[in-house]
């Protein structure tokens, strides 16, 4: 069956030979270059400039972002090359950037923006609000689509003069969906917005934030370079390279090879003591507060007391510990204003008491009679499920190894199920089909009461109209901070009583940067990407 | 030995009650070693771990219920393996050795092959462990104690693998691990070659429009590489431990069937199916008495490939963060928590990937056995 | 030769439509409204209206057929769709990250090729030596190595510890200023730990085959023949039976792709290669459904091709097989 005709025998034929002609090798160069070239088809032009002089810093991106959309729809170097209408301040409080000063109609609908007069895009035109209208409009077509509020719910946008315009929106709208760049006019206006997403521009943008776009090398890096025009003068850093990493970026930055790296809090062991950096963590964004969903409609959690119980059985001090995360973070019970969170003014929380919290749990009827470790009541068991992120931003995988063996301890067996983030927004805050979860509440009274966490139909099975009616107090006479003030303390008292929710942190941030980078300090000020025209370097011995 | 008497037998047999000595005494030795190690070991365990053995009885848990009850069962039957064995020996007596059935020639010479029987007792151990895990634990699996003191503590004579984030003991951890491991690779093996060899029938059984349907789909099916196609299930359906054994099996099966539709056919044309039809014996009685002895050593060697492949796939998935999902441990999703904390902590990633890797090897060498035990030569084409 | 090519690529048309149908229906069979995937926290605010443009944009306002019958026209024509999390067209983000994953490939199937097949000739040469035994059982016990701790090990070793390769990635940061010679040795350095890692266990596998199958044509009478005629040992083994023993490997090598595309997703995963496998594995955490579907597809149509491609070399390089008699098979 295998038999070779007998003329093929001979050795001319045979691909193998036993020394490889010079030829040959030639050939398998060239293919391996070919091989290489073929995931080299971009390369950009200007890539043999040598390194500019003068202060230079590296971060570490994750590779996972695509390089391209930082420019079409947000991504960190937007931050740099484009001016947003206002941002947030490290307390959590919007200030004004393109946007000098904004003002609103008393049902949130229409806003008024004042634009400064001082923004120049990167090639000299100045920006207008005819730009910003341009933005709205072109992000709002039907090829485009921008999915935020504040683009796809415009009326109408009337442009006053060159820095006023007008928005008026379907329904009532806050600064926080907000966060949009603004392109110029007079580059993309001829464009063809249904290939918005193939534009050059998006490979050489023009913006008129504090940085301009130098480079680009696929898959690699993206330089930028210090605005000399920038309205509030040229930044201090004159060259910002950002390199796409691995998600773990600690290697890289052990090495050497990057100065400033966002990190997940599991990885900060893995710095050891190496004095070269510094860890930094923001809590800038507390307009979310992270804890424990208990679902009222779940027979275990409608007692109050056994939610109490739950919660004095949980050690989150030593919680926060384990999840590497800074001991200066307040453990709190309530939810709160900026304010009285930036002062620190909160009540004192549930201690961590597990002995409390099984004479609460015995109690309330649930007593382990079986003993199999697990409390019962009227035969049913003391058991739920917890759903949770994968991680990310939210509580993940290990706080729930962690509260999982709490809870061990008093008798209450906790399943943990690890869910994909929109699966996870899906059966919280839209179907309710939870035991408990990880998940956040927004810490505004007008976003809560949209969310419907405490109104009826509530999906937490957690309805009280005494709380209802003071958030809406709080949205209608919220304007004056004082006023606002009283009525969170008087819906502390409900918190405190009820604990619909078991709070463990706000949303927190880690960032590693070398030392030589200066301007950066936790919580406020952690976020570079936010503060980089504020930083400067200064040379550690 | 035919000359001895009653009483003789009777006490051997009495001696075989405790496993082993009935052999060592007839000069069996080989096997008497085996036999009383084996029962010594459940003894040592049974002994040692007295109090959890209890336990299980007091217990709702069922698993560990399974552990205690298995370990009883396993002297139980080894002792009645045991005396029947020694029954043989003493009536068959010599005329034991002669047997030459194709199977105790393949046994035989599967015995031959050092390196298949000891991945047999590889594997023969890993799942005796595994169904053993809640006695054996030195550790709580999931318990969490002074979490900042016991974290990532080196591997030492406390922690044989050392501990990890939580300060728990990756021993105890990889030892439940291997328990979910091993039995989602076998369920899933299993659930494969069913669904393969049932689907491969059908088309050979019907043949015409419905087989080449049939098997156009398993075309399509193969032509998906095998791991993207379980990606994309797990990634629409919420993965737990019995959609991920579906989603391992169901992805799995075509080869299977398009092989017993080959063999199935290959014997339809064969002349005793023609003559067996002639004569009026219905066609299917003739191919199932023969595909079983053709097909089956293929099936055996793919089958305990599979195995592995489906262990591969778990832990693959699983160290995505898309398999089985902490904090149920598995040995994917173990070495992924190690891959965090690589600088740190290699001893993490280490020991769960080393388990897995030795659990392949064993699996692999053990299809190497059957394969050259059953049929030396010849099958080697299909299954690379 | 050119009509059987023809014949080959029109029989795959059913199988493709099949994969692209198959990827359909499983995606559209995913619990719940892929919108609301796609807008996430947001969806509780937006403008019901401005929510059905986006499902118009995306094609979801339809029947379920319709969309189908849409999906595979536009998959015919090229277009995959529009990324739910990159918001890009899907055959842009594909055309950015097929080649990184064919690098990977194509250098982990010259590096099988080189190992395994030499490692499987010396074997069989020296059948029962001591190299053989190291062979045929190490090739077992390589092949058996799950892929991603080899890596991670590796990485610990050889990068944590030894500083020898980079940790991921494809090329160093100051690639740019690199002479040309200098690039290809850095996209070279950057690319040995993932390729050794796929290449090295399919290497095992090919050694293995290849000493079975050079035993297997060493028995055949026409190489006892040659022996006999009084050719030298060497002689008879390269020219006689390695060109028989080596032309199944071709089919072999199709089969094997399948593996290394699924072994891709795993290894660039680790190393942050930007390939196909870490864009599937991104989508399906992402639930990103266009690129999951998108990638899915292009998996097997690569898969399929990487078979057809095997057959016709298969046919060229064997004198002995007709075009009729493949299409039997």
């Amino acid at each position: 069956m295998n038999y070779l005709p007998p003329g093929s025998y001979s050795m001319t034929d045979t691909s193998l030979h036993t020394s490889v002609p010079r030829t040959t090798l030639r050939r398998a160069a060239l293919a391996l270059s070919c091989l290489l070239a073929l995931a080299n088809v971009s390369c950009s032009p200007s890539s043999d400039r040598a390194p500019a002089q003068g202060s230079s810093i590296t971060l570490l991106k994750s590779s996972r972002i695509d390089e391209r959309t930082w420019s079409a729809f947000g991504g960190f170097g937007q931050y740099l090359v484009f001016l947003r209408l206002f941002r947030k301040d490290e307390t959590d409080e919007q200030q004004p950037r393109l946007a000098e000063r904004w003002e609103h109609s008393p049902d949130y609908r229409t806003w008024t923006f004042h634009l400064r007069r001082d923004v120049r895009w990167h090639d000299g035109v100045p920006t207008t609000a005819h730009d910003v209208k341009f933005t709205l409009e072109l992000l709002a077509h039907p090829a485009v689509l921008h999915p935020s509020a504040f683009v796809l719910n415009i009326e109408s946008i009337t442009v006053l003069d060159d820095f006023t315009l007008t928005i008026t929106y379907t329904r009532p709208m806050s600064l926080e969906s907000g966060s949009i760049a603004f392109y110029p006019k007079h580059l993309l206006e001829d464009l063809d917005p249904s290939e918005f997403f193939s534009w050059d521009f998006w490979t050489d943008p023009v913006g008129n934030g504090p940085y301009r776009y130098v480079r680009h090398v696929p898959k690699t890096m993206m330089e930028f370079e210090a605005n000399p025009d920038f309205y509030k003068g040229k930044p201090k850093i004159e060259r910002l390279v950002l390199k796409f990493g691995p998600d773990a970026g600690l290697l890289e930055l052990l090495s050497g090879n990057v100065d400033i790296v966002g990190i997940h809090p599991s990885q900060i062991p893995g710095l050891g003591e190496d004095p070269r950096f510094r860890v930094y963590y923001s809590e800038s964004n507390i307009t979310w507060a992270h804890g424990i969903f208990w679902n009222q409609r779940h027979p275990l959690f409608r007692d109050a007391v056994v939610r109490r119980a739950l919660t004095l059985a949980i050690n989150r001090r030593e919680l926060l510990q384990v999840l590497n995360y800074s001991p200066d973070l307040p453990i709190f019970d309530v939810i709160y204003t900026r304010r009285q969170y930036l002062q620190r003014q909160l009540p004192e929380p549930l201690p961590y008491d597990p002995e409390l919290a099984k004479q609460l749990l015995e109690a309330a009827g649930w007593q382990d009679e079986d003993g199999d470790g697990v409390r019962e009541r009227a035969g049913a068991e003391a058991r739920f499920t917890l759903i949770a992120h994968r991680g990310g931003t939210f509580l993940g995988e290990r706080a729930a190894v962690y509260v999982q063996d709490q809870l061990r301890r008093v008798g209450i067996r906790m399943d943990v199920q690890i869910l994909d983030g929109s699966v996870m927004t899906e059966r919280v805050r839209f179907a309710g089909e939870f035991d408990a979860a990880f998940y956040r509440t927004p810490r505004a009274a007008y976003r809560m009461l949209r969310w419907n966490l405490f109104g009826e139909g509530s999906r937490m099975g957690y309805h009280n109209p005494e709380l209802v009616r003071l958030l809406r107090e709080a949205v209608d006479m919220g304007a004056d901070p004082e006023v606002e003030d009283r009525i969170y303390r008087e819906l502390w008292d409900i918190f405190r009583a009820d604990l619909p929710i078991t709070f463990i942190r706000t949303q927190i941030g880690h960032v590693v940067a070398h030392r030589r980078i200066r301007g950066l300090s936790s919580p406020w000020r952690a976020e570079p990407n936010m503060n980089m025209e504020d930083l400067w370097l200064e040379d550690v011995p | 030995m035919r000359e001895r008497n009653s009483d003789n037998h009777s006490s051997v047999l009495r001696l075989s009650l405790i496993p082993g000595l009935g052999h060592l005494v007839l000069g069996e030795r080989r096997r008497g070693v085996h036999l009383l190690a084996f029962a010594m070991i459940c003894v040592l365990i049974l002994t040692s771990t007295w109090e959890r053995f209890l336990e299980a009885f007091q217990g709702s848990a069922i698993d560990h219920w399974i552990a205690s009850l298995f370990l009883v069962a396993c002297l139980l039957s080894l002792s009645t393996f045991s005396v029947r064995d020694v029954r043989r020996l003493v009536t068959l007596g010599d005329e034991r050795v002669q047997s030459k059935s194709p199977l105790r020639i393949a046994l035989r010479r599967f015995q031959a092959n050092r390196l298949a029987v000891w991945s047999l007792y590889v594997i023969g151990a890993l799942y005796f462990i595994a169904i053993l895990t809640p006695l054996l634990t030195p550790y709580d699996p999931s318990a969490i104690e002074d979490v900042l003191e016991t974290r990532y503590l080196a591997p030492s004579t406390a922690h044989l693998f050392g501990t990890d984030e939580f300060g728990r003991d990756l021993f105890s951890r990889a030892m439940y691990g291997a328990r979910v491991s091993l039995s989602i690779g076998l369920l899933a093996m299993l659930i494969a070659k069913l669904v393969g060899t049932t689907y491969g029938s059908i088309a050979a059984y019907f043949g015409g429009v419905v087989d080449n349907v049939l098997m156009r789909i398993v075309d399509v099916i193969i032509a998906f590489p095998t791991f993207f196609l379980m990606l994309m299930l797990v990634g629409v359906f919420e993965a737990n431990l019995v959609v991920l054994v579906l989603i391992l099996g169901l992805t799995s099966w075509p080869g299977t069937a398009r092989f017993i539709r080959g063999e199935i056919l290959s014997l339809k044309e064969q002349e005793f199916t023609e003559s067996a039809r002639a004569i009026g014996l219905p066609a299917h009685l003739i191919i199932v008495r023969h595909l079983i002895p053709s097909a089956l050593s293929p099936v055996l060697v793919s089958a305990a490939l599979a195995v592995a492949g489906m262990i591969g796939a778990e832990a693959g998935l699983s160290f995505l963060g898309l398999g089985i999902r902490p904090p149920t441990p598995s040995w994917g999703n173990m070495v992924s928590a190690g891959s965090d904390a690589l600088l740190v902590a290699w001893w993490v990633a280490f020991f769960p990937g080393a388990l897995l890797t030795i659990t392949l090897i064993a699996f692999s060498l053990f299809a190497d056995g059957i394969r050259d035990a059953l049929d030396p030569k010849a099958l080697m084409q299909r299954f690379v | 030769m050119g009509w059987y090519i023809l014949k080959r690529l029109l029989q795959a048309i059913p199988l493709l439509l099949g994969i692209i149908t198959v990827t359909f229906f499983i995606v559209r069979l995913a619990p719940g409204d892929p919108m609301d995937i796609y807008l996430e926290e947001d969806r509780g605010q937006i403008d019901p209206q401005a929510i059905e443009l986006l499902r118009q944009k995306y094609g979801l306002d339809q029947p379920i057929h319709i969309q189908y019958v849409k999906w595979v026209a536009n998959v015919a024509r090229g277009d995959l769709g529009e990324s739910f999390r990159y918001r890009r067209p899907v055959s842009q983000l594909l055309a950015e990250a097929i080649p990184y994953t064919l690098q990977l490939t194509i250098l982990a199937v010259v590096l099988d090729a080189l190992i395994g097949i030499t490692l499987g000739i010396i074997s069989a040469v020296k059948q029962y030596s001591v190299l053989d035994k190291i062979v045929t059982l190490g090739s077992l016990v390589i092949y058996a190595i799950p892929g991603f701790w080899l890596a991670l090990m590796l990485v610990l070793v050889f990068s944590v510890n030894l500083g020898w390769f980079p940790t991921s990635q494809t090329r160093s940061m100051d690639y740019g200023f690199l002479s040309f010679s200098g690039k290809v040795l850095d996209r070279l350095w950057h690319l040995v730990l993932p390729v050794f890692v796929l290449g090295v266990a399919s290497a095992a596998s090919t050694a293995r085959y290849m000493r079975n199958r050079l035993l297997e044509v060493l028995n055949e009478e026409y190489v006892l023949s040659a022996r006999a005629r009084g050719f030298r040992e060497r002689v008879v083994i390269l020219n006689h039976a390695l060109r028989n023993a080596l032309i199944p490997i071709i089919t072999i090598y199709g089969m094997k792709l399948p593996f290394l595309l699924g072994g891709a997703a795993i290894i660039e995963s680790i190393f942050a290669w930007p390939g196909m496998g870490r864009l599937a594995v991104e989508a399906v955490s992402g639930r990103d459904y266009p690129l999951l579907m998108a990638t899915i597809t292009m998996g097997a149509v690569m898969t399929v091709f990487g078979n057809l491609l095997a057959d016709l070399t298969y046919v060229w390089v064997d004198p002995r097989v007709s075009y009729e008699g493949k299409k039997q098979r």
